[in-house]
C-alpha cells in the first residue's frame, strides 16, 4: 500500500493561510489502513482545525467528507457541486489523490494534508516499512523475494557492501541488511550458486530516470467518440 | 488516550484535560473519587478556553 | 465571570463496569461533584478520539473515559 503520515498541524494551518471555509477530504483506501487520512483522521483533523483556529482568533468553518478512492475520477466526481462553497480543499490522500483533485477540479485549490512516504506494509501494528520503489523492472525473482532496490541502502545488485555487520546495515541498527536476508534465503533453498551470476548495471530508464511513466493498454481503451 | 491527549496539546487545550480510568462495576467509591480528582484538576486548569472565544 | 467555576466534565462510561459503578455510587448515596455528565457506551473501546474532541469543541472542560 501507499504509506503516508499527516503533516504537523502548524504546517497545515500555514498552508491554509487565510482560508475561512475549508473542506477536508479523506480517502478510504491506502491512507485509511495506515491511519493517516481516512474517515476517522478526517473527522479528528477537521475538529482540531476548528478549535485551533478559534483559539487563535480567526475561526474557520471546516467540514469533512471521505471518498472511497481519491485517485479515480468516478469517486471524486460527486464532490464537484460542493467544492465551490469552500476557500480551500485539504486532501488527506496521497500525492496522487491531491493531484487528481487539482486536475479534476481546476477551479479549486486542493492542498496536501499528508506527506506521502513510501510503498510498504505494516510490519506489526503501528510500524510500517518500505518494500517497493516502483523501479519498473522487478528483480525479486533473482533475489529470492527480497528487494535490494527498496531495502538495501545502496541499492546494490551483487551482494552486500562492507558495511553489513552481523546482518545489520551500517546506516542504522534498525535496518536489516537486505543482502544478508537474500543470502539466508538462498541457503534455505539450496541455491546460493544462483547469486554467483554477476548482474549487469540496472536499466534505470524504466524507473524515474526515463521521466514520468505511463502505461497504455489498447485492449482496455474505450473507442474514441465519433 | 495518549493520541487524544497529543491532539489536545497540539490544538492548545492541554492534554491533561482528558483522562482514562479503569473501574469494575463494584468500584463505586473509586468512581466518586475519580470524579472528584478530575474535577479538582480541571478546576486548577480553568475553563475550556473555547467557551469564551 | 460572576459565579465560581464549576468544571463541566463529560464521562464516557462502559455499560458493564464504570456505568454500573456510577449506578452503585448512587445507590450507596456517595457524594461526588455535580459537574459530571455521563454518556453510557457499550464499551470504553467504542469511544473515538473524534468524539472526545467533539466534547471539547462543544464546551466540555474535561473528558473522562471510564471502563
Amino acid at each position: 500500500m501507499i504509506v503516508g503520515e499527516q503533516k504537523p498541524l502548524e504546517e497545515i494551518m500555514n498552508l491554509l493561510g487565510d482560508a475561512r471555509r475549508v473542506l477536508v477530504v479523506g480517502c478510504g483506501t491506502c491512507v485509511t489502513v495506515c491511519f493517516a487520512g481516512g474517515e476517522k483522521e478526517a473527522a479528528i483533523l477537521a475538529s482540531a482545525l476548528r478549535m485551533k483556529s478559534q483559539l487563535e482568533g480567526h475561526p474557520m468553518e471546516v467540514d469533512e467528507v471521505t471518498v472511497q478512492r481519491q485517485c479515480e475520477w468516478e469517486y471524486i466526481d460527486p464532490l464537484a457541486d460542493r467544492l465551490k462553497d469552500y476557500d480551500a480543499i485539504l486532501s488527506l490522500a496521497c500525492g496522487i489523490g491531491v493531484q487528481a483533485m487539482n486536475e479534476r477540479f481546476p477551479e479549486s485549490i486542493t492542498l496536501p494534508g499528508l506527506n506521502t512516504t513510501f510503498l510498504g506494509l505494516p510490519e506489526e501494528h503501528g510500524v510500517w516499512v518500505e518494500r517497493c520503489q516502483a523501479c519498473g523492472d522487478c528483480i525479486l525473482g533473482l533475489t529470492f523475494g527480497i528487494c535490494p532496490i527498496a531495502r538495501c541502502s545502496k541499492q546494490l545488485l551483487n551482494g552486500p557492501c562492507g558495511g553489513s555487520q552481523n546482518g545489520v546495515c551500517e546506516v542504522s541498527s534498525d535496518v536489516p541488511c537486505a543482502w544478508h536476508l537474500i543470502w539466508e534465503r538462498a541457503i534455505q533453498f539450496g541455491q546460493v550458486e544462483r547469486l554467483l551470476e554477476v548482474q549487469p548495471p540496472k536499466n534505470w530508464s524504466r524507473s524515474r530516470d526515463g521521466g514520468p511513466r505511463k502505461i497504455v493498454r489498447e485492449d482496455l481503451r474505450l473507442p474514441e467518440k465519433a | 488516550m495518549k493520541y487524544a491527549a497529543e491532539w489536545l496539546d497540539k490544538i492548545g487545550l492541554g492534554g491533561e484535560r482528558v483522562r482514562m480510568v479503569n473501574l469494575s462495576s463494584a468500584m463505586a467509591v473509586q468512581f466518586a473519587e475519580a470524579v472528584r480528582e478530575m474535577t479538582e484538576k480541571i478546576r486548577q486548569l480553568g475553563p475550556n478556553p473555547l467557551r469564551h472565544t | 465571570m460572576t459565579e465560581a467555576f464549576e468544571p463541566r466534565i463529560l464521562a464516557f462510561c462502559c455499560h458493564y463496569c464504570a456505568y454500573a459503578a456510577a449506578d452503585l455510587a448512587g445507590v450507596m448515596r456517595l457524594n461526588y461533584p455535580t459537574g459530571i455528565r455521563i454518556v453510557e457506551v457499550p464499551c470504553s473501546g467504542r469511544v473515538e478520539v473524534s468524539e472526545i474532541l467533539h466534547a471539547f469543541e462543544h464546551g466540555a472542560d474535561g473528558v473522562m473515559v471510564a471502563g
